[in-house]
C-alpha cells in the first residue's frame, strides 16, 4: 500500500514537471520573492541614479513597482498577467534616448547583480526586455 | 613617436572642438559593445574588423580609443599604435602605425617595414544588441607603405624588392556583428562576418599586389566570441588572405583570444595567433614548413 501511494506521489510530481514551463527562467530569478527584491533594488537604482533619475521624479512609484513585478513575472514564465499601459503608450513622449535606455539596463543588471541572479538567468531575461527598446526609445 | 603624438592631437583637437559645439563625449553604450581594436586601428577583434564603431558613445553621443599592440611569432615580431574617434555611432576614423621587424629579409639598412593605416567606418544600420538584423557598416582601409627609397635597394622601396607593385592601396570592407543575448547556455554570444577587397600582402606590410595577381581580390573574414559575462569574451577569428607573390607565400590568418572588459575606460587583449607558413625565398634559413605562431597583447584606453 505505501509503495503503491509512493509510486503515485512519483507519478504526480512527474506529471508536474511535465506542466511545468519550458523555460525555468522565473525561478532563476528566485520565484515571486527574488523578483521583488530585483525590482525593489532597481527602483532604488533608477531614482538615485544621475543619467535619468530626472525621468522619475513624477513617476508613481508604488504603481511603477507592482507593474515592473507583473511584467518580470509574466516575461520569465511566472504565469503573472501584465495589467499595465503598453510600452509604447507608458514611454510616449518622454523623449528616452538610447543613452537613458542603456542606462537603465546597466542599473538592471546591476540589481541583479546585487540580488545573486546567475549570468544566464540575467541574460535570458534581457533577451525578454532588450526588444522593447522598439517601443520606449525615441 | 612624431605619429603618436600627431595623433593624439588630431584627436584632442576634434574633441575641443566637440566641446566647443556643446556635444559631450559619453560612454553611453552598454559594456563591450566598444569592441577593441584591430591592428589595422579599426574597432574589432584583434586582426577581424567588426561593424562596431570605436568607443562607447551612442547616437547621441561622441567617443574615441587609443590602443597599443605587439604580436611575436617565431621569426617576426609587429607592433601597432592607433587612435580613433566615433561620431553619433555613425562615422569612425582612424589611424594607425604598424611596424613589422624586418630583420629576417636581410635587407641593410632596413629593420622594420612600417605601414600608415586610415580607416573611415560607417554603420549603414542596425544595432548590435538592440535590432533583429546585425549591425552593419561599410568601411575603407588605406595603407601605405613608408619604407621609402632604400639605398641599398638601389632606389627601390622595400615592398617592391619584394615583389609588390605597389606602395599604398585601399581595402574596402562590409562588417555585419551581432550580439545574441542570452543565447547557448544562457550566454550572450557575438558573431562578427566581414567581406573584403583587397590587394594588400600581409596587410599591406608587404605592399600591394604582385606577380601572380596584381588585383583586388575578394576575401573572407569571421569572428564568434562568447561573453563569460560582462567583463570577459573569448572566441575565435579567422582572416583569408590573397595570394598574390610567389616570391612570398601567404596563409590566412587565424587566432582565438580572451578579451577583458574591467571597466569603459580599459580593454585587454590577449590572442594566441597563427600566421601560417610565411616562407620566403629572401630567407634562407627560414624553416618553410612552420607556422608563424605567438602570443598577442593588446591594451585599449577608451575616451
Ligand atoms: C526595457 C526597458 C524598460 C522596461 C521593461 C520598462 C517598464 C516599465 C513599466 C512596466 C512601466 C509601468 C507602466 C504602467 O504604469 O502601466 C513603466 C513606466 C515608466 N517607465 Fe519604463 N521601462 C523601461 C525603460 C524605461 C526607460 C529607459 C525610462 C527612462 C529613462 C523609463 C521611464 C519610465 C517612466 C518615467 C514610467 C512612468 C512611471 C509613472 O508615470 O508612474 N522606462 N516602465
Amino acid at each position: 500500500m505505501k509503495q503503491i501511494v509512493l509510486v503515485a506521489l512519483f507519478a504526480v510530481m512527474m506529471s508536474g514537471c511535465q506542466t511545468r514551463p519550458q523555460d525555468d527562467l522565473f525561478e532563476s530569478l528566485g520565484g515571486m520573492t527574488g523578483i521583488e527584491n530585483i525590482v525593489d533594488d532597481f527602483l532604488v537604482r533608477l531614482g538615485s541614479d544621475p543619467r535619468i533619475s530626472n525621468h522619475f521624479v513624477d513617476a508613481d512609484p508604488q504603481r511603477l513597482r507592482e507593474k515592473l513585478v507583473e511584467q518580470f513575472c509574466a516575461e520569465s514564465g511566472g504565469g503573472c498577467e501584465y495589467t499595465g499601459d503598453s510600452m509604447k503608450d507608458s514611454h510616449a513622449g518622454m523623449g528616452i534616448t538610447r543613452t537613458d535606455f542603456n542606462a537603465l539596463v546597466e542599473d538592471l543588471v546591476a540589481a541583479m547583480e546585487a540580488q545573486n541572479v546567475s549570468v544566464s538567468a540575467q541574460n535570458r531575461l534581457l533577451k525578454k526586455l532588450a526588444p522593447m527598446n522598439r517601443d520606449i526609445v525615441e | 613617436m612624431i605619429f603618436r603624438i600627431l595623433s593624439l592631437l588630431v584627436i584632442a583637437a576634434f574633441s575641443s572642438q566637440c566641446f566647443a559645439e556643446g556635444l559631450a563625449t559619453g560612454k553611453g553604450r552598454i559594456l563591450a559593445t566598444g569592441a577593441v581594436t584591430t591592428i589595422d586601428g579599426t574597432a574589432g577583434g584583434g586582426i577581424v574588423p567588426m561593424a562596431i564603431l570605436a568607443g562607447y558613445g551612442t547616437a547621441e553621443q561622441h567617443g574615441g580609443v587609443v590602443s597599443g599592440s605587439r604580436l611575436n611569432t617565431e621569426d617576426f615580431a609587429l607592433n601597432s599604435f592607433s587612435a580613433a574617434w566615433s561620431w553619433h555611432n555613425r562615422v569612425e576614423v582612424s589611424v594607425a602605425r604598424q611596424s613589422l621587424d624586418a630583420g629576417i629579409f636581410n635587407i641593410p639598412e632596413v629593420e622594420e617595414l612600417r605601414t600608415n593605416n586610415y580607416g573611415i567606418k560607417a554603420r549603414l544600420f542596425g544595432d548590435v544588441l538592440y535590432t533583429k538584423m546585425p549591425q552593419v557598416s561599410v568601411g575603407v582601409m588605406y595603407r601605405e607603405s613608408i619604407n621609402r627609397n632604400i639605398s641599398a635597394l638601389s632606389g627601390a622601396t622595400v615592398p617592391e624588392a619584394l615583389g609588390a607593385k605597389s606602395n599604398y592601396g585601399a581595402d574596402f570592407y562590409l562588417a555585419a556583428t551581432k550580439v545574441f543575448l542570452g543565447g547557448p547556455l544562457g550566454r550572450n554570444w557575438l558573431v562578427n562576418g566581414v567581406v573584403r577587397s583587397t590587394r594588400a600582402n600581409q596587410g599591406g606590410l608587404v605592399g600591394f599586389g604582385g606577380d601572380l595577381e596584381s588585383g583586388r581580390s575578394t576575401v573572407a573574414e569571421a569572428s564568434v566570441g562568447v561573453f563569460l559575462n560582462k567583463h570577459w569574451l573569448i572566441g575565435g577569428e579567422y582572416r583569408q588572405q590573397p595570394e598574390n607573390l610567389t616570391f612570398l607565400h601567404q596563409d590566412d590568418w587565424r587566432d582565438v583570444f580572451v578579451a577583458w572588459f574591467p571597466n569603459k575606460q580599459w580593454s585587454v587583449t590577449a590572442a594566441w595567433v597563427d600566421l601560417g607558413q610565411i616562407s620566403t625565398d629572401a630567407v634562407p634559413y627560414a624553416n618553410d614548413d612552420r607556422d608563424q605562431t605567438g602570443v598577442y597583447m593588446s591594451l585599449t584606453g577608451a575616451f
